[in-house]
């Protein structure tokens, strides 16, 4: 097993940082890549953050209320190994490729 | 994609089809990308389907010199929901957007189903309170929809069945509660949250999800 932290993405708009309102985790759960992670608040909108990430919560580095900048540690998940090594970077989108038989199976 | 307003000003819509479409109307000054994709809103309606609209002037809607009254932007919604092919939906609206779905439920009783609004009380529309709106999103323009909507209000009865749901420390919705009892209606407070933040809160997501048609 392997950690994997990854920081307050940025926001758009020249936004610098943000507070946490309120974790949708808590340390120890397991989290579905894409459901919801994180309320953050900046000076012109309240956001939503989904999870980079499928894998059990380690650490959330900032509590309710608190405020980081982008690029500082959000949240740190526990990982097979496989997966580690890609600190800091959020997985690309890629639409799920399906294996299409071609011929039909022989009873 | 886009639809055509009575007037011909051009609305932008997104769609996602499911089997208990909820329309999604944003408030003053900001966009349904803001309002309902970056909080969470669609992701937490993926089950349902649904659709967000971008009022006039606002988003990737076109800028319009007039048709800002409640019932002219309710029109506008309902051609959105027929250029959609929406034969009846739920409703979700934040702010200033509730006038507009409030509207929207009268002209169409018989296709709007469910109704919460979000940020919204019963006192009239105050201008201050959208030009503040306005200043803290860093929007600019908008004065032709500041004068229409000025002095708009919910006037009951409720043409559908209805939840308001609102920050406690939301001082534009801040007699939701009040109202909401005039009206027959439910009220869910968020606690701590404000104007702002009180849109992308589990608390209003949950009540919704709870609220709207099963």
């Amino acid at each position: 097993m392997a950690e994997l932290t990854f920081p307050l993405p940025d926001l758009g708009e020249g936004l610098i940082g943000a507070k946490v309102l309120e974790w949708l985790v808590a340390e120890g759960d397991w989290v579905e890549r894409n459901s919801p992670l994180v309320e953050v608040e900046t000076t012109k909108a309240a956001v939503e953050i989904p999870s980079p990430q499928s894998g059990r919560v380690r650490r959330l580095h900032v509590p309710e209320e608190g405020e980081l900048a982008v690029g500082d540690p959000l949240v740190t998940f526990t990982v097979d190994d496989d997966q580690a090594g890609i600190v800091g970077t959020v997985p690309a989108e890629r639409k799920p490729q399906r294996r299409v038989r071609l011929s039909p199976p022989e009873d | 994609m886009f639809a055509t307003a009575p007037d011909g000003v051009k609305l932008f819509y997104d769609t996602v089809p499911g089997p208990r479409p909820v329309l999604l109307i944003h408030g003053f000054a900001a966009d349904s990308a803001a309002t309902w994709v970056a909080t969470g809103w669609v992701r937490a309606l993926a089950g349902r389907g649904h659709m967000r609209v971008d009022l006039r002037g606002h988003g990737h809607s076109a800028p319009a010199a007039s048709g800002y009254a409640p019932g002219e932007q309710a029109r506008d919604v309902l051609a959105v929901l027929d250029t959609a092919g929406l034969s009846t939906v739920d409703v979700v609206t934040y702010s200033m957007g509730g006038v507009i779905g409030w509207e929207l439920a009268r002209l169409a009783p018989g296709r709007i189903g469910r109704m919460v609004l979000g940020g919204i009380g019963g006192g009239p529309v105050a201008a201050e309170d959208l030009r503040r709106v306005r200043d803290a999103l860093g929007a600019a323009g908008l004065d032709p929809c500041i004068e229409a909507m000025t002095g708009a209000r919910l006037v009951g009865p409720a043409a559908c069945p209805v939840l308001l749901v609102a920050g406690e420390a939301d001082e534009i919705a801040a007699d939701a509660a009040d109202f909401a009892a005039t009206v027959g209606a439910g009220f869910v407070p968020v606690p701590r949250r404000t104007h702002l933040t009180a849109v992308s809160s589990r608390v209003f997501k949950e009540a919704a999800s709870a609220f709207l048609t099963p």
